[in-house]
């Protein structure tokens, strides 16, 4: 005869795994997002920033990546080098993201030219890309002492994006690889332990198998340890419908070198006249397609968002908002305030 | 934009129509299929617009299916609505995959600028290739050819033009493969697979390219003349931009400028916005001497592009050849500031800059010499011949003025110059008054590439063994100028110098030359160490017992530079020259005297 203990255990256990059973796993969520400096961002005061990270904690948002900390000539902390904002916030972020338990990729200097730049005769892309790099790395040396200071410092993001079209000649990917294989065994030298990424995306110009070989020789050519993927949604780069025939490529790509493969989502989408960028949030079912695919190829959970302070925050206007709500929603499951 | 269907099928197409409406409210699918074949009747009619919105309402209608989305998917690409009929398209491949679905979202995709995704398709068509008629194949094994090439797959386009080819010949398709051919490295089979075209199978475009393939074959060979015809024949069939400038660029191969020009020019006309084609042209102005036009052309490139850094010390040779001089100094001390702010700046090119700075704007030349000799037996000449020569003196200085304008023109230098020459006693510094020679005069150097100079002075006694005299000079000198010389830590040294002089009033004529050959080392960039050997020789008609001589030996020059200056870096240098030499006189030998000598010599060179 059965005890009643017994049975009384096996009642609970039973409960527990219906109860298991029925509840829906969690969607896939956003982990991260990048954060875009513009001039405006020097006139932020600390309530400002306050309130983004409020929503950045409510959206649970762990991961912040500092796309450029030098856009053209104009410093997001106070630099010597270059001409800083009225009040530089990079220390805001970083002191901001560690008091939150959040980790932040410092990135470097961003030139506007870059894409007219690298489309040049190798010779000159050579001499340019070697100018670039003495200058993310002096703007490197200059922020090691800031950033050492703050806990949530985890790496260096490298502003240069890199896509698919641009490198298709051999002399041009040479010069790419020697260029950022200097540049990161700088960035590890003088930050060792700090964490190296950079982005990159796919026009749709290569096969995904020559995206992928290309990708997996940058990668062991250099000792950039995160591969961030953009998924391209936002500007029509690529549709849901091939997006993963490419992430395949970046994650094997990433796999074969033993790097991580993170992937951007973008939450925007590009509206108005082709050449002059506008953009608006995009649907929410959209982002969830993007969120499901993300979560399939990257080497951890989570995607990085780009960018929800301008598209998923009140701090965007109304549309943005109303995407901040049906976010907390329906993917984190939460009541908006 | 839609079409009318053709009388053939305008009867069929109005019989289903009212068979449509009549079923249209009771039987939803007999209604569906109806529209779909209303959609497939549009379709062959080539009224693409109605058979998009017949598909439609047939898939709103329940007849949802692959080979309704497909020719839907082919409508609205028929229609150039690809960015619509890819879903389509995709939405059959979902439903039920098919070769010719792929081959359609192929053609789509690169329609839409995506042709990695094409090819990607295509592979994936390909797969089933048996699904396709002999004529698809060869389509889509053409068309991945092409986008291989594009993707720079030389090898994988060679192989899937080879495999196009082997269903059918076609000579479109043998130009691209020969074009893959070559740029996978196989000149002779590329060369081989054009001459097999029978051009007059071609298109007028396909024979254009055909004869730009076999003009980029003639050029690898050497055959440069060849390349000139075939690309002229080109141009004949099909004028184009880059037509012009491969032709340019074979003139320039060929040394004929002028005529690179004309293409370039052309080239650049067609296609204002091709900055190479510009530069192209402002190299060919230059060659052809053009120097105004090269001028105006680079200067258009650096206001366009301005980290084209090499066109900055270009402009500033055009100016100074031009004989602009405060232009050629403007654009000369760009190019320094860009060398200076460039983290890659080539090896010397910066001293380089600065020394035709300071050659344009140079006024003044002050220079002084001091020699010591050990021995009384030795001959008074110093060891600086240029500021000795055919004139001897142990020791001088010399102040020489380059006048604005006339001064130097295109590397023609014309300067004024001064002079106070004196001996010592022998063996001593104590100055041997009778010695003090002066002189003044002019020199002009008149080739732009040989450092010739020639110079008319009138010598003035001061001392009484000093001479009142007209001489007139010719110098010739050399020097090794290595382009690295300011990072290189040692270099090749080696001067000739010669002088020719002749004293017009007393009718006699002096020779004397000099060569020296050492390395010198740069242990920091102000002193130059240069360990060398030295011969020199001196002949003069008079035929005075110490006039003619010739000796040699080696020795050592300490130079510090100083006076540095941003533009015009390292201004004046002060040397010191230690040489132990041995000699003989020639006419002493000849009366039967002791000819031989030898000795140290000891000169400083001040130069500011």
């Amino acid at each position: 005869m059965l005890g009643w203990r017994p049975f009384a255990a096996g009642l609970t256990v039973a409960v527990l795994c219906a109860a298991g059973l029925g509840a829906e796993p969690a969607p896939p969520r956003l982990q991260g997002t990048f954060l875009q400096l513009w001039s405006t961002h020097g006139t932020w005061t600390e309530e400002t920033w306050l309130r983004l990270f409020g929503y950045l904690e409510r959206l649970r948002v762990t991961e912040l990546v500092v796309q450029w900390s030098v856009y053209a000539d104009i410093a997001f902390y106070p630099s010597e080098r270059h001409t800083p904002v009225p009040q530089p916030p990079l220390s805001t972020i970083l002191r901001l993201a560690a008091q939150r338990g959040m980790t932040v990729l410092v990135g470097l200097a961003s030139d506007p030219a870059f894409w007219s730049k690298v489309t040049r005769e190798p010779a000159l892309v050579q001499s340019y890309l070697r100018a670039s790099r003495a200058r993310s790395e002096a703007v490197a040396r200059e922020l090691v002492p800031l950033v050492a200071s703050y806990p949530s410092f985890q790496g260096w993001y490298i502003s240069e994006e890199i896509e698919d079209g641009t490198w298709n000649d051999a002399r041009a990917r040479t010069i790419l690889f020697d260029h950022l294989g200097a540049l990161a065994t700088t960035l590890h030298r003088l930050t060792p332990g700090a964490r190296i990424a950079i982005s990159g995306f796919s026009n749709a110009q290569t096969q995904p198998s020559t995206f992928g070989e290309f990708w997996t020789r940058l990668l062991q050519a250099t000792s950039i340890d995160v591969f961030m993927f953009q998924d391209g949604i936002g500007v029509g780069k690529q549709r849901l419908s091939f997006l993963p025939l490419y992430l395949r490529a970046a994650r094997d790509a990433a796999g074969a070198s033993g790097r991580e493969l993170r992937v951007i989502v973008e939450l925007f989408q590009q509206v108005g006249e082709a050449g002059r960028f506008t953009a608006a949030p995009a649907p929410l079912d959209r982002i969830e397609s993007q969120l499901e695919l993300a979560g399939t190829y990257s080497s951890s959970a989570g995607a990085i968002a780009f960018s929800t302070p301008e598209y998923m925050t009140p701090l965007g206007g109304p549309a943005a908002e109303r995407l901040y709500e049906s976010y907390l929603k329906r993917v984190l499951r939460v009541r908006p305030d | 934009m839609s079409r009318r269907p053709p009388a053939l099928h305008a009867w069929a197409f109005g019989v289903l129509l009212v068979a449509a409406l009549a079923v249209g409210v009771a039987e939803a699918q007999p209604r569906a299929e109806i529209l779909e074949r209303l959609g497939v009747a549009s379709l062959q009619a080539r009224n693409y617009a109605d058979a998009v919105r017949y598909f439609r309402e047939a898939i709103a209608a329940g007849r949802d299916h692959a080979q309704v989305r497909q020719s839907l998917g082919f409508a609205l690409a028929a229609l150039d609505r690809c960015g619509e009929a890819v879903d389509e398209l995709e939405t059959s491949i979902r439903q039920r995959p098919a070769a010719r679905t792929y081959l359609y979202l192929a053609r789509c995709y690169e329609r839409l600028k995506k042709p990695g995704v094409a090819i990607y398709a295509l592979q994936q068509g390909l797969m089933r290739v048996s699904e396709l008629t002999s004529s698809e194949q060869k389509d889509a094994y053409a068309t991945l050819g092409y986008l291989y090439a594009t993707e720079g797959q030389h090898a994988a386009a060679v192989d899937a033009l080879q495999r196009a080819l082997a269903i059918g010949e076609d000579p479109e398709i043998a130009v691209r493969l020969a074009r893959a051919y070559r740029l996978n490295g196989n000149p002779v089979l590329a060369r081989d697979t054009l001459r097999a075209i029978a051009p007059s199978q071609l298109s007028r475009a396909s024979q254009a390219m055909r004869l730009d393939e076999l003009a980029t074959l003639s050029r690898a060979e050497g055959r440069l003349r060849a390349g000139v015809e075939e690309l002229q024949q080109a141009i004949a069939l099909e004028p184009a931009a880059h037509r012009y400038y491969a032709l340019g660029l074979a003139y320039r191969e060929l040394d004929l400028p002028v005529q690179a020009v004309e293409q370039f020019e052309r080239a650049q006309a067609l296609d204002p916005d091709r900055i190479d084609y510009a530069i192209a042209l402002g190299y060919a102005y230059k060659d052809a001497g053009r120097r105004r036009d090269a001028a105006r052309v680079f200067e258009s490139v650096v206001a366009r592009e301005p980290d084209r850094f090499a066109l900055y010390g270009e402009l500033g040779y055009l100016y100074a050849a031009l004989s602009d001089t405060p232009r050629a100094v403007a654009w000369f001390r760009k190019a320094i500031d860009n060398e200076r702010g460039s983290v890659d700046g080539q090896p010397g090119e910066l001293t380089r800059l600065q020394s035709e700075v300071a050659r344009l704007t140079k006024r003044f030349d002050v220079s002084a010499f001091l020699t010591y000799r050990s021995s009384a037996r030795q001959p008074n000449a110093g060891a600086t011949g240029p500021l000795g020569g055919t004139l001897p003196s142990q020791s001088g200085v010399e102040v020489a003025y380059q006048p604005p304008v006339i001064g130097f023109r295109d590397e023609r230098i014309f300067q004024v110059f001064g002079r106070l020459l004196w001996n010592f006693r022998a063996s001593s510094l104590e100055l041997d008054d009778d010695s003090v020679q002066a002189g003044i005069g002019v020199r002009y150097k008149p080739l732009r590439t040989q450092n010739v100079f020639l110079s008319v002075e009138r010598l003035i006694a001061i001392g009484d063994r000093a001479q009142n005299d007209w001489l007139l000079r010719a110098l010739y000198s050399w020097e090794h100028h290595p382009g690295g010389l300011a990072d290189r830590s040692a270099w090749n040294y080696a001067t000739v110098f010669a002088d020719a002089g002749y004293f017009a009033e007393r009718s006699v004529w002096a020779f004397y030359g000099e060569a020296r050959e050492g390395v010198t080392w740069r242990p920091f960039s102000r002193l130059l160490v240069t360990p060398h050997v030295v011969v020199d020789a001196r002949y003069e008609d008079s035929r005075g017992p110490t006039d003619s001589f010739v000796e040699g030996g080696g020795g050592l020059s300490l130079r510090y530079l100083f006076n540095e200056s941003p533009y015009e870096g390292y201004r004046s240098s002060a040397e010191l020259l230690i040489h132990y030499k041995a000699g003989r006189f020639f006419e002493r030998a000849r009366s039967g005297g002791d000819s031989d000598f030898n000795g140290f010599v000891l000169t400083g060179i001040l130069r500011f």
